[in-house]
């Protein structure tokens, strides 16, 4: 009986450890904080408040950020994420 | 003597090492790579001087001039725009006194050059070149184009100071299998990533033995700062920007078209055809911009000002890439008719040629001044932009607005 507690209280301690390490994850990110994470610690974020672009076009910049500039790769519901966001505050 | 190490002492200095690994960490930057917060000192020291300059963007840094702003004929240095598309190398001043030029690839003597050596083995020369970004006027495409959104002041026409581009290959000796060059520059790419090249462009051989292009080492008679390429970059006037390749380390001389960062895909091209404004145009439609096209500024008066008389002086500057200007023209009529203004020879060839006119409105009212100039093969500028994807060569007329009341 005493063990089994023990092992209760060690697996709710693992659960809990799991948490705290997933709150740090881009899950619990707002869309800005998304923009920043992804696209700041190579350039300004200057450079993505000037433009005007599609969704489509917005698609193709990110597929080129992966492709030549060395952009970690998104998991595709963030991707998804960013592209509407970006689209939606700097759409044409 | 041993340096006793003391609590404060350690905190003091490990603290920036414990700040760049959680910072490293927060924007999971690979291991090897260069932290570019660090380059926020150079981007602060570089840029005060350009304040009135309009800033596109701080990282990489971007900044154009004012047309009002470009009524010297030869652009002083605070007001000579800024184009980067990586990170400015951090130079050491040791790194500056040996730097060195390396001509290599399809030659029969590869060469290593030191900046005495250029200096003592070449003719030095100076010459006053134009020099635009590719994407001058992008900001006014519709539908819009990606990148740097500028407007008319991607521009410049400075003095440029160095050997000949055409002296340093030829005692190289290329080969004769030789089509392209290919520049490279000390500058970091934006991922900090250190095999990748932040820009690498070059010219058909036949450009790049113009007898105009120089490896430049001042600008307006003093050292090239630093955000303009010191200590030694490459003029290649008349063709995007990008071709005069800043911090240069390298030139290689290639049997095929070069293949260097932004070389590739898009960059730099316009599709092989006339393409409806907003439609996807395949990479292999695409070809290599070469010389930028016939374009002209009115830098005199600013846009938007009222003046008090019926008489105007007005004036600024043409240019047409590789050819020469024969005629510009002014319109205060929305384009029903045409004035022509004095045109002047360029400085020597490649320079800008300024122009004047002195206007005399028939009344008082809201004006609008445009501005027209036709190349030597009678090509002029048009009235709308021919529209290309990635937002290219716009050398629509340049038009300010004014009042006259009298």
């Amino acid at each position: 009986m005493f063990k089994n507690i023990k092992f209760t209280l060690f697996f709710i301690l693992l659960f809990i450890i799991k948490n705290i390490s997933f709150a740090n994850d881009s899950d619990t990110l707002s869309n800005k904080e998304l923009l920043k994470y992804n696209c700041s610690s190579c350039h300004s974020l200057n450079t993505i408040y000037q433009q005007r672009l599609s969704k489509e076009q917005w698609k193709e910049i990110i597929l080129l950020m992966y492709s030549e500039n060395d952009m970690p790769k998104m998991i595709k519901k963030k991707e998804d994420i960013l592209i509407n966001y970006l689209a939606s505050n700097y759409g044409n | 003597m041993k340096r006793k190490i003391t609590r404060r002492g350690f905190i003091k200095k490990h603290s920036q090492i414990m700040l760049s690994v959680s910072l490293a960490s927060y924007f999971s930057i690979p291991m090897n790579v260069i932290p570019l917060y660090a380059n926020d000192a150079i981007k602060i020291d570089n840029i005060h001087k350009k304040n009135d300059l309009t800033i596109l963007n701080d990282r990489p840094i971007n900044a154009e001039t004012p047309p009002h702003l470009l009524n010297d004929s030869v652009t002083p240095t605070n007001r000579h725009f800024v184009r980067n598309n990586g990170i400015m190398p951090n130079l050491t001043s040791n790194e500056v006194n040996n730097w060195t030029l390396k001509i290599e690839g399809n030659v029969h003597k590869e060469k290593l050059y030191t900046i005495k050596d250029l200096k003592e083995n070449f003719e030095v020369i100076s010459k006053v070149l134009q020099l635009e970004c590719g994407g001058n006027g992008r900001a006014f495409f519709s539908p819009p184009a990606p990148g740097n959104q500028w407007t008319y002041g991607a521009i410049s026409c400075s003095e440029w100071t160095g050997v000949r581009l055409l002296d340093v290959l030829k005692a190289s000796g290329i080969k004769d299998t030789s089509i392209y060059t290919g520049h490279y520059g000390a500058d970091i790419h934006l991922s900090g990533n250190e095999n990748k090249d932040a820009i690498s462009r070059g010219v058909p051989i036949k450009k790049a033995l113009d007898v105009n292009n120089i490896i430049a080492f001042s600008m307006n008679g003093k050292n090239i700062p630093k955000i303009h390429g010191s200590p030694l970059r490459l003029i290649c006037p008349g063709w995007p920007g990008s071709t005069s390749q800043k911090w240069l380390t390298k030139i290689k001389v290639l049997d095929h078209v070069h293949d260097g960062t932004k070389m590739t895909g898009k960059s730099y091209k316009i599709p092989k055809y006339s393409t409806k404004p907003g439609n996807k145009v395949s990479d292999s439609d695409f070809k290599i911009i070469e010389s930028m096209p016939v374009k002209s500024l009115i830098t005199f008066p600013k846009t938007g000002l009222t003046h008090y008389s019926l008489k105007l002086n007005v004036n600024g500057h043409a240019w047409a890439g590789d050819k020469n200007i024969k005629k510009l023209e002014i319109s205060i009529d929305y384009g029903v008719t045409w004035i022509e203004a004095n045109l002047f020879n360029p400085i020597n060839k490649y320079a800008w040629q300024d122009w004047n006119i002195e206007i005399i409105f028939p009344s008082k009212g809201y004006y609008e001044i445009w501005s027209k100039a036709t190349d030597e093969d009678n090509i002029s500028q048009p009235y709308d932009i021919n529209w290309n994807p990635k937002g290219y060569l716009n050398n629509t007329i340049h038009r300010i607005h004014t009042v006259i009341n009298v």
